[in-house]
Parts: structure tokens; C-alpha cells; sequence
């Protein structure tokens, strides 16, 4: 390799794109598009968004005052004036249950949004491969569960990860393996924005995980399995990251 | 998106839409599947983009987008590409498809029918260290490899992309 072929390859290819058509989209037409495409997506989830409202205000109106704290917040601060970013999870239908057709749709939604997720990371961080458990869907039950399997390529090696996200209609949590003995210490800390979060490694059989829960009954977490050389291949940042990513 | 962030996005748009259309050219050989990649990309971005422009280095990585995106449509059985041992002599006027772009290509353009010759990894390594004059460091991450993988692939690939051209010269 040399220099003379390194002009050779700049040139060629500045010579290439010399004769390039007119640019058919402009910045406005992309920004419109993508607009378009949020609203699709948030079409396409919210099959029973009208459903839900109603339910959702049943409810409130059902609580005892002074528990309005747990009704769906705002939590980047968009007041009244955008709407706020679409659940992830389908609102249940007014029996507090999920049909086949809502949960379908937020698992392919789950699937786009791991990957995005993964493309928001540092460099040298990648998903090879991402699977879902499609025997998860429990009908008519108010507690559902997506899960996915991970192939995690970073500079130290590749690693298998799962990453699961609930949700119960009736707003019941479910346990938490990170408070449990199974990771001592388990942190807890605020994930700005979303809600709270926990870490905790495992030393015997490494292995790091991060919880994060939005609200009561709306969790996702992520385990991921390290090595002995490299317990924790991703940070509890990254890891918290991909979680709101998720779940926002 | 608030107001602030969208227009921030209509300016980073702007600027990077002709830029981004000319590598994905490179990497691909067909203007059309270049727009439709850069407008893809640009998509992907604004999706979450106050994070991204938070993040900073926008640069290599709406280049790793675009990279990831050609190498997913690529895997596309229709738009399937191979890499080819030896060029085409000449256009072959019943070529349509993107496994026939470089017979397209005229003699002027020697380089990147050469260039569109090579593996997908190696091609994208030339296009980003002297197209869009990354360094090795951000090449490996547009590319998700390490430094070392960078600086042999761009070794390979040029000393494939020569051996190209000099049997195109020799015919």
C-alpha cells in the first residue's frame, strides 16, 4: 500500500460522485416523514387507546382521594402541549386483560426498540442477534410478560443477555430477583425521567442486572451474563439505558 | 420533539442529507437505493435524536447507521450483491438489477467499479477512510470492529482494489 494509492482510491472516487443527480428529499420532507411514521406506530399500538382512556378514568375516579400519584405521569415534562411518548405496552382492555392481537403488536414493537436501543451505545457495542420467547402471551390474564434473548458483541468478547419487560393492568409489581439474596449488594437509584432503577452483579456465576420500574406494575430488566475475566461486559449506565429505552 | 430539537434535526438534515447520499452511492453503485438509504437514516435518527445530539460525535455515527442500513438491505434476497473475482468486461445492456451496477459504470469511473468488486466490509472501510475521511479510530466505530481490523481490511482492500485495476487495464 502506498500513498500513491491512496490518492489513486480519493480521487476515484470524488471523480464517482462528481455527476450526482438533484437531491429528490429535503431536511423538512425527512422531518415530516418521521412525524408520519411516529403517528403510524402510535396508530398501530394504540388499537384500543379509546378503550383504555376509559378504563384508565374508571379507574381514577374508582380510587380513593390522594392516591392520584399513580395515575400515567409526564415524565419529560411536555405539559399539555405534545403528547407524550407512546406506551410501549398496550393498555389492557377494560376486563384488566390483553388480547392476542395488543400483545403481538407491542413484542414487534419491544423488538424495534431493543435495536435502536443498541445503536445508541458507544462504539464497539453491538446486538448480533435478538430473539424473542414467543410462548410468553398468557391469555386472559391481566400480568404479561415479553422476553428477549441477546447476543452482545463488545471490544472484550460476546455475551448472552435476556432482556424482559411486564406489565400488570391491575398495577401489582412483580418480584425482584435484584432485592433478593441473589445479588448482595443490590443499588438502587433514580433513572431520571422514568423511575427507579437497581444494580446488582453477581460474583459466583457472573452476571450483572439492572431493573428498571416505571410505575407500579410496569417493569423491564435486563441479565446479562458476564465472565470472570469481565463480569460486567456493559456498564450499569448502559444498561439503565437500554432499559428506558424500552420502556419509556 | 420540541420545537428547539426539530430544528436542530432540519439543520443536521440539511447538511448531512448530500454527503451521506454520496457515500451511500459508493457503497452501493445505484443513486436511487443511495436516497432511499440516506432518507432511512435520517429517519432513524430524528426517532431519537435530543439523545443522539446529547451524545454528540453525530458524524461516525449516522455513518454507522448508513453502513448497518446497506449492510441490512444487502441481506435482502432481492438486493442481494456478491462480491466477484474478476470485472466485467463491458455494460450489459439486459442488467438491471444491483448485482449488474458496476458493469453500469464507465471507464471513468475505473476506481469505484473496482471499488463495488470488493467485500462490503472492505468496501466500507475504503469509502469512510478516504471518502469521508474518517480517521481509523472513527471508522472502527462507524464500522463496530476494532482499530487493528480496520487497518488490515483497508490494506486488503486496497491491494485487491489495485489488482482490479490493473487487469482492467491490462484488457
Amino acid at each position: 500500500m502506498t500513498t500513491r494509492d491512496e490518492d489513486l482510491v480519493r480521487d476515484g472516487l470524488n471523480d464517482a460522485v462528481a455527476t450526482e443527480p438533484p437531491l429528490r428529499c429535503d431536511a423538512e420532507e425527512i422531518a415530516s416523514r418521521a412525524r408520519r411514521e411516529r403517528s403510524r406506530r402510535r396508530a398501530v399500538l394504540g388499537t384500543v387507546a379509546a378503550t383504555a382512556v376509559v378504563a384508565v378514568a374508571g379507574t381514577l375516579l374508582a380510587m380513593p382521594l390522594g392516591q392520584e400519584a399513580a395515575a400515567p405521569r409526564d415524565p419529560v415534562g411536555h405539559g399539555g402541549v405534545t403528547p407524550p411518548p407512546p406506551p410501549l405496552w398496550p393498555v389492557p382492555t377494560a376486563d384488566g386483560t390483553y388480547t392476542p392481537r395488543q400483545y403481538e403488536e407491542a413484542a414487534v414493537e419491544g423488538r424495534d426498540r431493543v435495536e435502536e436501543a443498541f445503536e445508541a451505545l458507544p462504539a464497539g457495542v453491538r446486538l448480533a442477534e435478538v430473539s424473542r420467547n414467543t410462548l410468553d402471551f398468557d391469555p386472559g390474564n391481566s400480568q404479561q410478560y415479553w422476553s428477549y434473548a441477546l447476543t452482545v458483541v463488545t471490544a472484550t468478547g460476546t455475551y448472552q443477555a435476556e432482556l424482559h419487560a411486564y406489565v400488570d393492568a391491575t398495577g401489582r409489581d412483580d418480584a425482584s430477583d435484584c432485592a433478593t439474596t441473589h445479588f448482595d449488594p443490590c443499588e438502587t437509584f433514580p433513572v431520571p425521567g422514568v423511575g427507579q432503577g437497581l444494580y446488582g452483579v453477581e460474583a459466583g456465576d457472573p452476571e450483572s442486572r439492572v431493573e428498571v420500574r416505571v410505575e407500579p406494575g410496569r417493569m423491564a430488566w435486563l441479565i446479562l451474563d458476564g465472565t470472570f475475566e469481565e463480569p460486567t461486559p456493559l456498564s450499569r449506565q448502559e444498561m439503565t439505558g437500554i432499559l428506558a429505552d424500552i420502556i419509556r | 420533539m420540541r420545537r428547539h430539537d426539530e430544528e436542530r434535526f432540519r439543520e443536521f438534515a440539511a447538511g448531512q442529507a448530500r454527503p451521506l447520499r454520496r457515500t451511500a452511492y459508493l457503497l452501493c453503485g445505484d443513486w436511487h437505493l443511495a436516497e432511499d438509504l440516506t432518507q432511512s437514516v435520517l429517519i432513524r435518527m430524528y426517532r431519537s435524536w435530543p439523545r443522539l445530539e446529547r451524545r454528540g460525535e453525530l458524524g461516525p455515527y449516522v455513518r454507522r447507521v448508513l453502513v448497518r442500513a446497506w449492510l441490512d438491505e444487502g441481506r435482502r434476497p432481492w438486493r442481494r450483491e456478491r462480491a466477484v473475482a474478476t470485472l466485467p468486461d463491458a455494460p450489459d445492456p439486459a442488467a438491471t438489477g444491483p448485482d449488474d451496477v458496476a458493469s453500469h459504470l464507465d471507464a471513468r469511473n475505473a476506481v469505484h467499479r473496482a471499488l463495488l468488486a470488493l467485500p462490503p466490509r472492505q468496501r466500507a472501510t475504503l469509502v469512510l477512510r478516504y471518502f469521508d475521511d474518517l480517521s481509523v479510530a472513527q471508522t472502527a466505530a462507524a464500522l463496530g470492529c476494532s482499530e487493528g481490523n480496520v487497518k488490515s481490511q483497508t490494506a486488503r482492500g486496497l491491494t485487491t482494489l489495485r489488482t482490479h485495476l490493473e487487469r482492467s487495464e491490462v484488457r
